[in-house]
């Protein structure tokens, strides 16, 4: 009953006029970008979190949530129709989705696509409502132990799934916790590899950090590589799914929504992750497994579905425990901190307009984006033949503006150029900047846990495997490191949760 | 693409030892004592240790066919447009913003795919137009006005 009182007033919160505009705005730009390959929703958050230093913590993350779960749904139009995925979570649509347009059904695939986002997404925003609140009171047990080891857990698990190379994955989040501390040590007041220069006493912030990483070096890959886009030329007619599709699909909706929940809850589990596994149920239980592949429905319906789900599942630890699960919830995190909210287990009772008011925005973004991904598919795929050429300098512009504008200065520019110029060679040379990104945002907490962990044991690492919650994740932990020795696990696996938008 | 990863994982050692001999000057401290510096150490000798790892397993691969860095493509291209854009963001608050990410549009609508000069300077103007009514008039973004007051 507490709950639902609760969600009456995070609705009263969401409907607001100013709440209801930024979660449109969020929900669209979500889907544009989406729908645009080449600019994942990682990259536009990035662009727009200075955007949202003007107006109220609720009001940016609503947005900010909103482009998250707005481009799952627009990834899937580019799939479907150029085979092309608009951002990593959609790349499984592609296998199936381009081929049902091929045989003239891109309107049902569409369709099953958005109605089935839409029963995942509302489903994981109940599911996140029931669970969010018990999380968060079992999280008040939580002590500097049981942060730092469930940190590292995190950042193990996203590097053990999310690169094919989990030495250079674990380089990449060693390289961003060292990141993460330069500038001024909050205890000591010591400043730390700022090598004098004044500009990096505060440290390198996180927008000219995922702006660069993401936005720039994305830009510098793409004057090297054209994007060709061949997009499907007949007209998209039919889009409501007919009732067999539905009877084919409805399973796979209902699984794909578990597992993405489930799977977008786990730290390092992601929508990415969620759609792949998905993908490899449905064809496992199929009877017709030989026909993936080929233009079935269900490997459209159960990745759609699974990476909403996942979605809004990634909200819950971030929400309750302040632990990003992947390197959006991380660049969320990010802006809950910028925006003097700290997401925890006291978000609840400290700000409780924010975790209710969000996840009220959730219900709502669900029904714009239905709205917004059916009967606008025409403009959507408009906007997929602008040209690239075009495209490109609008989107560094917005970058430049986004990172000058943080603190008025060009310094911040010249950061956000540099991390693009280490984005793009870390690109070239296949290491992941979703591990570093990850390590950057958590560093600073990591080290704040570990040294109070370090000082209530008197300098004792046994209090880490001492307490239940800790050793556990700890113990988990080691397993994931060791498992990369074994002869089994030695083989080159294909990385598979680009949370990155690398394409 | 062995090659190149050798000599990435020659500088990550070589950051690795910088971060290690900064972090010994910062002070450490002790396990009981966490000094500034105890993180950042303990993640550059992590840093170098692994950096160790790949360079043996970059060692004993095989250079794949068709795999180098750059290929088929030159980087010419994309050294331009670093250099214009850093040279850009140096000149900016001189310039200001509107002329100066004027000329730097003019650069960027050529760079990808030479278009006509026509329609460069009315996608460049729109493109500025709009970006400025945006941010320096809507949202009032405080954007840098240059030598000439604007």
């Amino acid at each position: 009953m507490d709950t639902l009182n609760q969600l009456l007033m995070g609705f009263s919160v969401a409907l607001q006029p100013m709440n209801f505009f930024y979660c449109f705005m969020g929900c669209l730009i979500g889907t544009l970008v989406g729908v645009l390959p080449g600019l994942g929703p990682t990259a536009a958050m990035s662009l727009l979190l200075p955007a949202t230093f003007h107006v109220s913590p609720v009001s940016a993350i609503i947005m900010l949530a909103g482009i998250y779960y707005g481009a799952m749904y627009g990834g899937s139009t580019t799939s479907i129709l150029v085979n092309i995925p608009g951002e990593a979570a959609s790349v499984v649509t592609c296998f199936d989705g381009y081929q049902m347009a091929r045989q003239g059904r891109a309107g049902p695939a569409l369709g099953i696509s958005a109605f089935g986002s839409f029963i995942a997404g509302t489903l994981g925003i109940v599911g996140l409502t029931l669970i969010g609140p018990p999380l968060a009171g079992l999280a008040l047990k939580f002590g500097p132990p049981e942060y730092f080891s469930l940190m590292c857990l995190g950042m193990v698990v996203l590097t053990f799934l999310a690169s094919a190379s989990m030495v250079r994955a674990l380089m990449m989040a060693c390289f961003g916790i060292i990141i993460g501390t330069i500038g001024t040590d909050t205890v000591s007041g010591t400043t730390r590899f700022t090598f004098g220069i004044l500009e990096l006493m505060d440290g390198v912030g996180l927008v000219p950090v995922v702006m660069g990483l993401f936005g720039i070096s994305e830009m510098l890959l793409n004057i090297e590589q054209k994007i060709d886009r061949d997009i499907f030329k007949t007209k998209v007619k039919g889009l409501l799914p007919t009732l067999q599709d539905w009877m084919q699909s409805k399973w796979a909706i209902l699984r794909g929504t578990v597992i993405g929940f489930f799977l977008g809850i786990l730290p390092g589990g992601g929508a990415v992750l969620s759609s792949f596994v998905s993908y490899a149920i449905e064809k496992r239980v199929s009877k017709y497994p030989e026909k993936f592949g080929t233009g079935m429905i269900e490997g459209v319906a159960g990745p759609e579905s699974a990476n909403n789900s996942a979605a809004q599942g990634a909200f819950i630890p971030l929400l309750t425990l302040g632990i990003p699960s992947n390197v959006v919830m991380a660049m969320l995190l990010g802006a809950l901190i910028i925006h003097g909210v700290t997401p925890g287990p006291l978000l609840l009772t400290q700000h409780p307009q924010v975790f209710w008011g969000v996840v009220a925005s959730m219900y709502i973004g669900n029904i714009m984006l239905l709205i917004l991904n059916l009967p606008l598919i025409g403009l959507w795929v408009q906007v997929l033949k602008v040209p690239y050429p075009f495209l490109m300098p609008i989107v560094i512009l917005f970058c430049i503006i986004g990172a000058y504008t943080i603190s008025n200065s060009v310094v911040d520019v010249l950061f956000m150029l540099f991390f693009g110029l280490i984005g793009y060679l870390l690109k070239k040379l296949r290491y992941e900047a979703a591990p570093l990104i990850l390590a950057f945002v958590l560093g600073p907490m990591l080290e704040y846990h570990l040294k109070q962990s370090l000082m209530i044991s008197k300098g004792s690492f046994s209090i880490f495997f001492m307490r239940p919650i800790s050793a556990t994740c700890l113990i988990i932990t080691f397993i994931l490191l060791s498992l990369p020795t074994l002869p089994k696990f030695r083989k080159k696996r294909p990385g598979v949760t680009l949370e990155s938008d690398e394409l | 693409m062995r090659k190149a990863h050798i000599i990435a994982n020659f500088f990550w050692l070589a950051l690795s030892a910088a971060v290690c001999i900064e972090s010994i000057r910062l002070k450490i401290g002790s396990f009981h004592a966490p000094g500034p510096a105890f993180l950042p150490f303990f993640a550059g000798l992590l840093l170098g240790i692994l950096s160790f790892i790949s360079l043996v397993q970059s060692l004993k691969e095989k250079e794949e066919e068709g795999t180098r860095i750059w290929g088929e493509v030159s980087p010419l291209k994309l050294i331009l447009m670093l250099v214009v854009l850093f040279l850009y963001t140096a000149l900016l608050k001189t310039m200001g913003f509107l002329i100066g990410t004027f000329l730097l549009l003019i650069f960027l609508f050529r760079v990808v795919e030479p278009l006509r000069w026509r329609t460069v300077l009315i996608a460049s103007l729109l493109t500025i137009g709009t970006a400025y009514l945006l941010f320096g008039i809507l949202l009032e973004s405080q954007l840098p006005k240059g030598i000439l007051g604007f």
